[in-house]
C-alpha cells in the first residue's frame, strides 16, 4: 500500500529530530566522559561552571613616579560579575592607580575569553588596542595579567578547570602631559565574555 | 492515516522539540559575563603653592638675663618671615620663632638649598642651615631641640604638606666689655623646587 505523503514527511521530521537529539546528546556526553576520564572516582561527574570576579574589597595601590604625589587610590568592592571604580583624581603626569583582581574558575569546565568589549568614557575618543588597553585623552585604561602592566589580556586566553584564582589587574594612568584645563571622563569600562571552551 | 496517530506524531515531535531546546539552552548557558566600569576620573590642573604660613608670631624667649634682653615680634607672609628688632645682653640669650612651611598646591616640593645671607659688614661661618656671625647664631632647626632643619626630611607633599621650622637667634659669644655694633638684615633663603 503506498504511504501516505503526509505520514512519510512525519517520518522524516521526527527522524531529522531524533538525530539532532542524538547530536547533541553526545556532544553532552562528551563532555561529561571528557570529565569522567579525568576524575579519580568511580561515580558520575557532573559538569560544573564557576567563573567569575573572587568577590571581595580591594584596595587601590598608587603608581607614581615622584615621591609625595601619592594620592590615594581608594578600595573597590568586588561581587562575582561586577567590579565599580569610584571616582578617582589624577593630577600629575605618570600617576596612576592600579587594583589587583582575582578571576575564578573553579568548575570543571574549561573556559575562554571570547570577547573583550572596551567601552569608551561618555563623549570622549579613545585608542583601542587588543579590546584591554583604551587610551583617551591624557588617561590609559588597561587590563593586565602583570602588575607592570605589560601582559594584556586578550581574546582567546583560556582559564582552565580548577585553575582557582588567576591575577588580573586594573590600571589606569595619567600617561599623557600637563593638561590646561580641568577634565573628567565618566564611565569607561571594559566588559570581558567568558565561554566554555 | 488515523486522527489518532496523527496526534501521536504531533506529540512525538513536540517532545523531540523541546529536548533540543533544552539540549541547547543548557550547552549554550555555560557562559560569564564580567564587567568593570569607572566613576569619574578627574584631571586637575597642577597648581604650585608653596609658602609660609602668614601670620604674627611671638618669640619664645630664652636665656638668664632679665634685663636687657628684647625679642621682637615675627611678620609672617607668604613668602617672607621679617623679625622685628632685638637684643640679646648675655651669652645664652636667644630668640626663637616658630614658624611652618605650608604646600597647598597639588605638586609635591622639594627643599632644594637654604642659602645665609650674612649680616652687613659682618664675616661669618656657615654650616648647614646655621650662621655664627661674631657673638650671634643664626639658625633654622626642625624641632624646638635645635636639630638643623637641613636633617628634615626635605619632601613637602603635595595639598596638605606642612613642615614646622624654627628660627633661632642666640648670643653664643662671650661676655662683651661694651656693646657691640648691631648686626642687620641677617637672613636665610629656602628654595623649593617640583619634586
Amino acid at each position: 500500500m503506498q504511504r501516505d505523503r503526509k505520514t512519510e514527511v512525519y517520518y522524516v521530521t521526527i527522524g531529522i529530530l531524533v538525530f539532532a537529539v542524538l547530536m547533541l546528546g553526545v556532544a553532552y556526553a562528551s563532555l561529561n566522559s571528557t570529565l569522567k576520564k579525568s576524575s579519580a572516582f568511580a561515580h558520575p561527574f557532573v559538569a560544573t561552571w564557576d567563573v567569575g570576579f573572587e568577590p571581595g574589597k580591594v584596595l587601590g595601590k598608587s603608581l607614581s613616579y615622584s615621591a609625595g604625589n601619592n594620592k590615594s587610590c581608594g578600595s573597590i568592592d568586588v561581587t562575582e560579575n561586577i567590579v565599580s571604580i569610584g571616582n578617582l583624581g589624577l593630577n600629575t603626569p605618570g600617576y596612576g592607580c592600579s587594583y589587583a583582581l582575582k578571576i575564578r574558575n573553579r568548575g570543571s569546565v574549561s573556559a575562554k575569553i571570547d570577547e573583550i568589549i572596551s567601552s569608551q568614557p561618555s563623549g570622549k575618543t579613545c585608542s583601542v588596542k587588543e579590546d584591554s588597553i583604551m587610551t583617551c585623552g591624557n588617561l590609559t585604561y588597561k587590563l593586565t595579567y602583570d602588575y607592570g602592566g605589560k601582559k594584556l589580556l586578550t581574546t582567546g586566553d583560556r582559564l582552565d578547570a580548577q585553575i582557582g584564582v588567576l591575577p588580573v589587574y586594573l590600571i589606569i594612568m595619567y600617561s599623557g602631559s600637563d593638561i590646561e584645563n580641568n577634565d573628567i571622563q565618566v564611565g569607561a569600562s571594559f566588559t570581558l565574555i567568558y565561554n566554555q571552551v | 492515516m488515523t486522527k489518532g496517530r496523527i496526534n501521536v506524531y504531533y506529540v512525538i515531535i513536540t517532545v523531540l522539540s523541546l529536548a533540543i531546546v533544552g539540549l541547547s539552552v543548557g550547552y549554550a548557558a555555560l557562559s560569564t559575563t564580567l564587567k568593570v566600569t569607572f566613576g569619574n576620573v578627574t584631571q586637575a590642573v597642577n597648581t604650585w603653592n608653596v609658602g609660609f604660613k602668614p601670620g604674627s608670631v611671638t618669640a619664645e624667649v630664652g636665656g638668664t638675663s632679665d634685663t636687657g634682653r628684647v625679642c621682637g615680634n615675627a611678620t609672617v607672609t607668604t613668602n617672607t618671615a621679617t623679625v622685628d628688632a632685638a637684643t640679646l645682653s648675655k651669652p645664652g640669650d636667644s630668640c626663637t620663632y616658630a614658624l611652618t612651611i605650608e604646600n597647598k598646591g597639588s605638586i609635591a616640593a622639594n627643599l632644594a638649598s637654604i642659602t645665609p645671607t650674612y649680616p652687613g659688614e659682618t664675616s661669618c661661618t656657615t654650616s648647614g642651615a646655621s650662621m655664627v656671625c661674631g657673638n650671634i647664631t643664626y639658625k633654622l632647626t626642625t624641632d624646638s631641640s635645635g636639630n638643623d632643619l637641613l636633617t628634615a626630611p626635605k619632601t613637602l607633599a603635595a595639598t596638605s604638606g606642612t613642615l614646622p621650622i624654627y628660627l633661632v637667634v642666640e648670643y653664643t659669644g662671650e661676655d662683651l666689655s661694651e656693646s657691640a655694633s648691631p648686626q642687620t638684615n641677617a637672613s636665610f633663603t629656602l628654595t623649593y623646587n617640583q619634586a
